[in-house]
């Protein structure tokens, strides 16, 4: 790998992996168990999770695989670390003058082939760089793309209230997070918790959203889905797309 | 050649129960000969040659050559065995290449895949190292001496033996009787070096062995030389990269167990060549401990039992890889702790990165001194709530008290609650000092000064911490009350934590992390 030639991108616009790739008889699987997948992945998270957001999609679709994986899904790992070796020098970068937190949230509806589960995406940004961010497979099948960006707001919002508390502690107070969505449905369900005979399905652990934003603690806001640096944490997007995310992630050369 | 191959072509096909059906060979006279040909023609067996001047046609066969070649010239100039040995290190090489795991084949033995019963290491010995052989009753009377010195040179084929090369007679010896002495073969090496023989070495060898030396090295050759039918024993000749190492090494069953020349065991340190310094080390630790009053020795009560112990041994290095220290630590065997008896709670939190992040974004806004510091020996200073006890550390039993034991006071590493101790340690004396544990994340600590409105947050990643404040001499006064608590390090400005680069441009308020 080290004389590989670096590429712009993680993964290709809409590709998935699935277990269909994994192999299905003993000489494939003896050929696949000469490389150590497991170890590649577990480098990889460990970079995705110190400092490298822009990898998390791409990383937590490689890593469903790590029981059983094929030939295709150690190609995906290959072209993960064609990619980081073409950006080994990007870091991320905080400065400025304002010290203030933004969260951005997205998800993807059933994009994981397996079993129709739908992926959470969020980051939230301090002083023009990323400081925690998740791209993660939600555990229950939901059947709404409303329901998803619901869901995906709730583990948002969790996530925020900790900030809130943690930069309160610190000393720097912010009264409300801003938290942006793309989701205009949900947001309508968040602002105005309306008894919907749609929505009547949504958990109860859901309404957990309405109760923060009611209380004040976060605020929601319209984001359009062109300007929502979430949206690679869910779901492979093209190359302008990506590096303009990276950029918001304050992913930046040193 | 031709006699060669029938020989090995009869022994081949009994083995493996498989007809040869491909001979891929170059174009070298001994091959192309017609009785060689009709021979081949007679068999049924397909000959495959080369392309003049394209040896990488035959490449198995080439990449073995240039194996046993390398090994050869590695193992004749470690010994100081001239190069008229030659055949008997290819026979040796190839001895350990056959009983070597090799990644081609899961790491599994070349004998193992051809034979389907494990290698057999037992008689694994150092080529050229020295010997003692015995004498026959018939050849000495009661008062000669009883055995020669001698060299090892590998294993005698058909019988139970090794081949040896007595100095003084210049001859080949066949015996089973011998005592190797591998150990002291390093110290050796340069003043025990056996005369280069002027007399041919084949000679000899033909006169007291049955099989002679130069054949057999064809015959690896011609093992090689089979395709498709016997590659399995191809492949297996292919030796892991990190194994030519163990061979030109001189001492084989010492590197076998250890990486570095760090040995793993007690047992190992005090047989290992850097005894001393091992031994400085060890001193050093017992002393620590005792200093620390980390145990008191007390006859072990009813219904308890002690714990083991061992050593871990490491030699630090300096950035230029040269050697800095020896270092060896007294570690518990907490996985033989019980539940309940030797331990309860065992959690230990750790900071989250996202708060370690959002803490380098403040320090980059707001122009904040950012220092590192590091804790010694941090789960030494671990108070413990539960009665434990360890046996004696190995080798340094007290005398006149080897049936007690220890009753821990301080934790050691190895120990389950070790970092929890550490961490409710560290807890109460941070906060002792006024500083405030934030609910939100339990392993940073906030402290506001509101005589000159500045503050102070302490991250903490186990024995790692980050201290971060708008004011120097603040900064200087917690690291001062620390070092008075803890063994402290201090590294200065932080520029690495948790495996993540940390760069500054303090004049244009930005922190990079990579």
């Amino acid at each position: 790998m080290q004389d590989c030639k670096p590429i712009s991108t993680p993964l290709p616009v809409n590709f998935k992996l699935s277990s269909s790739m994994s192999p299905n008889n003993e000489a494939e699987r003896m050929e696949i168990s000469r490389v150590s997948y497991t170890s590649a992945v577990r480098s990889l998270m460990f970079a995705m999770i110190c400092t490298r957001p822009d990898i998390a999609q791409a990383v937590g679709a490689a890593s469903r695989y790590m029981a059983n994986p094929g030939r295709e899904h150690w190609n995906t790992i290959k072209r993960i670390l064609r990619y980081i070796k073409g950006t080994s020098d990007v870091a991320l970068c905080y400065g400025g003058s304002e010290f203030t937190v933004r969260g951005y949230v997205d998800s993807d509806f059933a994009g994981d082939l397996e079993k129709r589960k739908s992926t959470t995406g969020y980051v939230f940004i301090i002083a023009g760089g990323a400081v925690s961010w998740v791209s993660k497979l939600q555990t229950v099948v939901a059947l709404s793309t409303t329901k998803v960006e619901y869901m995906a707001a709730t583990q948002a919002c969790k996530e925020a209230i900790w900030m809130k508390k943690l930069m309160e502690e610190l000393g720097h107070k912010q009264e409300k997070i801003l938290l942006y969505c793309d989701s205009q449905s949900a947001l309508h369900i968040a602002r105005n918790p309306a008894f919907h005979s749609r929505t009547k399905h949504i958990d109860v652990q859901y309404h957990f959203v309405c109760e923060v934003v009611e209380y004040g603690s976060v605020d929601f806001q319209k984001v359009n889905t062109k300007e929502n640096p979430a949206d690679a944490l869910t779901k492979p997007v093209n190359i302008d797309k990506y590096i303009w995310c990276r950029s918001s992630y304050g992913l930046a050369e040193t | 050649m031709l006699a060669v191959f029938k020989t090995l072509k009869v022994r081949v096909e009994l083995e493996s129960e498989k007809k040869i059906k491909y001979l891929r060979t170059n174009n070298g006279g001994e091959y192309t000969s017609d009785k060689f040909d009709n021979f081949c023609q007679h068999e049924g067996i397909k000959r495959q040659f080369t392309t003049a001047y394209t040896p990488q046609q035959n490449g198995v066969a080439e990449r073995i050559n240039r194996t046993l070649l390398e090994r050869i010239r590695a193992m004749l100039k470690a010994v100081g065995l001239g190069k008229s040995f030659w055949a008997e290190a290819v026979n040796i090489a190839c001895y350990v290449i056959n009983r070597s795991p090799s990644i081609a084949i899961e790491l599994k033995t070349p004998m193992e895949m051809w034979t389907g019963k494990p290698a057999d290491y037992s008689r694994l010995h150092i080529f050229g190292s020295p010997v003692y052989v015995m004498y026959n009753t018939q050849e000495v009377s009661k008062l000669d001496s009883k055995s020669r010195k001698c060299v090892f040179l590998g294993y005698a084929d058909g019988v139970k033996g090794y081949r040896l090369w007595d100095p003084t007679t210049h001859k080949v010896v066949i015996s089973k009787d011998v005592i190797f002495i591998e150990g002291k073969m390093q110290m050796e090496k340069h003043n025990s070096i056996p005369k280069e023989t002027t007399t041919v070495q084949m000679e000899n060898t033909q006169n007291h062995t049955s099989s002679e030396a130069a054949p057999e090295h064809e015959e690896q050759e011609q093992i090689e030389s089979e395709t498709p039918e016997v590659r399995r024993s191809t492949r297996e000749r292919r030796p892991p990269a990190w194994h030519s190492e163990y061979v030109t090494e001189s001492n084989i069953a010492y590197c076998l167990l250890t990486e570095d020349g760090e040995p793993s065991t007690f047992h190992e340190a005090i047989k290992s060549t850097d005894v001393s310094m091992w031994m400085i080390a060890m001193q050093e630790e017992i002393e620590a401990l005792h200093k620390n009053n980390t145990w008191d020795l007390v006859p072990l009560p009813q219904g308890r039992k002690a714990i083991g112990n061992k050593w871990v041994y490491k030699i630090k290095r300096d950035g230029n890889d040269q050697v800095e220290r020896y270092r060896a630590r007294l570690v518990v065997k907490g996985y033989a702790q019980k539940e309940g008896i030797d331990f309860n709670e065992i959690f230990s939190p750790v900071v989250r990165l996202t708060t370690i992040r959002v803490v380098l974004a403040m320090c980059a806004i707001f122009d904040l001194h950012l220092e590192q510091l590091d804790v010694k020996t941090a789960f030494l200073h671990g108070e413990l709530e539960e009665e434990i006890y360890m046996l004696q550390p190995e080798g340094f039993a007290e005398t006149g008290k080897e049936n007690l034991v220890c009753k821990l006071n301080k934790s050691l590493y190895g120990l389950k609650q070790a970092p929890r101790c550490w961490y409710k340690r560290f807890d109460s004396f941070i906060i002792s000092l006024g500083y405030n544990r934030l609910s939100s994340d339990h392993c940073t600590y906030y402290k506001r000064f509101e005589e000159d409105d500045v503050f102070i947050i302490l991250l903490l990643y186990v024995d790692d911490m980050l201290v971060i404040g708008p004011n120097k001499d603040r900064v200087q006064e917690l690291k001062a009350q620390l070092a008075r608590e803890f063994d402290m390090k201090d590294l200065g400005p932080a520029n690495k934590i948790l495996g993540m680069q940390i760069h500054r441009d303090r004049s244009k308020r930005k922190i990079w992390l990579s």
